[in-house]
């Protein structure tokens, strides 16, 4: 079962963007998305483009899949990002031999048939 | 920040566990039960004396409230009672609530217990299953418990030029441990080179890295310090912290840089409370879901210095024959799951209790260190023999 779009970031991934929530009271991208932004306290969060360049802080070989729906990918590398805008995310990355401080970069992907971003060496 | 005033009236009376038959076919009740019983008996005190409950939550079972159903099992009726879920801090947050109930006057005599059948009975398979539980945006693109503890463990590697040998010790270490004791899962020594031909779970994290899941069923029963009198060997609640950093991973970017956790606030919490230092402690029951939990937290406590509990670990810091034994019933990684199991493991050594891994010197001191999600939800206590 598929959880409720509450921050609208499915839409934006579902439509190409490469989007993350953005506070419009300070500019602090965060995610996960929540109801209040963690930096300043506002309320007031949209989703926005974001440059979609970052660094890789680490990556991981999953040899094991956690659920089926993933099995036919393993193994598949997971890689959290620092983004250029400072937030952490979580992204499948392509190819393999990823090394920590790796500049990534992010485009519309998409995992388990479903619109994601994802991370892909800089061109 | 905390009030300095803060403080703990409580005092452990004694200590119990459900043994741990993989073959039987118990509910996550029956093993509370056990435990429970145990405990009470242990603690030399009446069952009809409990006024106060405090039950960690099950993953295998549904129960409107754990703590009513286990009340029932046991024929009481506490006046406090209350069922509580801290993921892997479960365990040892029970502790502190039952010290804080007891602390407050709202009971005499507390339950703090903790018991699933994760493996006789489980409703799937329970490690896709507690991977479920992460946020959707993490489980959206398919992440292991281990891949996050992995992502982390590999930021450590890179950032202190540690090995995949460093964790791999904690592993070795712990089994060591547990080949002594006659209720570990797993006793069959092994050594680093074993470690890392096991199974990748999540690079650079081993099988043999990974918590192991099996039942478990752990109690303490819990008093007011004014009731102690005649109790033998009473163990003292010095001090109790707790701290909650993140749920999600990608929420706390120290760990991916100086490589603190929240752990270091809740044991500052707990020896602020307790009048200790990191010196004073004379044992350790550390929280072990993964290799890389415990050289972090050991170096969160200041038992290592940041980056150096692998060396700590590798020079046989951590041996039931050293100054300071940790995990001394094979922890998580060999004895069994169940954050619970670290309370009793400390009050059984402290108590002169731990039967055929008895350490020669009983602890005076002693730290137990529970930890929930993906290192976000801390606990820590310390633990004085009164």
């Amino acid at each position: 079962m598929t959880a409720p779009d509450t921050f609208g970031l499915h839409a934006a991934w579902a439509a190409g963007r490469v989007a993350f929530q953005t506070c419009q009271a300070c500019n602090a991208v965060q995610h996960p998305p929540g109801h209040v932004c963690a930096a300043c306290r506002s309320t007031s969060l949209a989703v926005c483009d974001v440059a979609g360049r970052g660094e890789l802080l680490a990556a991981s070989e999953v040899r094991r899949a956690p659920e089926a729906r993933f099995a036919a990918d393993v193994p598949y590398v997971l890689g959290v990002v620092r983004l250029t805008e400072g937030a952490l995310v979580q992204v499948r990355l392509a190819g393999d031999g990823w090394t920590t401080g790796e500049p990534v970069e992010l485009v519309a992907g998409s995992v388990d048939g479903r619109p994601v971003p994802t991370g892909r060496r800089t061109t | 920040m905390r009030d300095d005033s803060a403080r703990i009236r409580a005092t452990i009376l004694g200590s119990g566990e459900a043994a741990r038959t993989p073959s039987a076919d118990r509910t996550a009740i029956d093993l509370a039960v056990e435990a429970s019983l145990a405990a009470v008996e242990d603690a030399g005190v009446e069952l009809g004396r409990v006024d106060g409950l405090v039950t960690g939550y099950s993953l295998t079972e549904n129960h409107l409230d754990f703590s009513g159903s286990l009340a029932e099992a046991l024929g009481i009726t506490p006046q406090w009672s209350q069922t509580i879920s801290r993921s892997g801090a479960t365990g040892a947050s029970t502790v502190v609530d039952a010290a804080l109930a007891v602390s407050g006057g709202v009971c005499d005599t507390a339950l703090a217990v903790w018991a699933d059948n994760r493996r006789s009975r489980p409703p799937a398979d329970v490690a896709g299953l507690l991977a479920g539980q992460l946020s959707e945006f993490e489980t959206m693109n398919g992440p292991l418990i281990a891949t996050q503890y992995a992502l982390i463990a590999q930021s450590y590697l890179d950032r202190w030029r540690a090995t995949p040998e460093d964790l791999a010790s904690v592993a070795v270490q712990f089994r060591r441990h547990a080949s002594l004791n006659a209720h570990a899962r797993h006793r069959e020594p092994i050594s680093v080179e074993d470690v890392l031909a096991s199974p990748i779970a999540s690079s650079p994290l081993h099988v043999l890295e990974c918590a192991l899941i099996t039942d478990y069923g752990g109690a303490v029963v819990v008093i007011r310090p004014e009731f102690v009198a005649g109790a033998v060997d009473p163990v003292r609640i010095l001090g109790a912290g707790e701290a909650l950093s993140h749920q999600s991973i990608l929420r706390n970017p120290a760990l991916f840089t100086t490589g603190e956790t929240a752990g270091a606030e809740s044991a500052w919490r707990a020896h602020t409370m307790a009048g200790t230092r990191p010196a004073d402690i004379r044992s350790a029951q550390i929280y072990d879901c993964f290799t890389i939990t415990v050289l972090m937290l050991l170096e969160d406590f200041d038992f290592a210095p940041r980056g150096g509990a692998g060396e700590l670990v590798r020079g046989g810091g951590l041996d039931r024959d050293g100054a300071f034994p940790v995990n001394t019933n094979g922890g998580m990684l060999s004895c069994a799951s169940g954050g619970i199991l670290h309370v009793t493991e400390a009050v059984a050594q402290m108590r002169g209790r731990a039967g055929g891994h008895q350490l020669t010197i009983r602890p005076e001191t002693s730290l137990v260190h529970g930890n929930g999600g993906i290192l976000g939800a801390q606990t820590t206590l310390i633990l004085g023999q009164e």
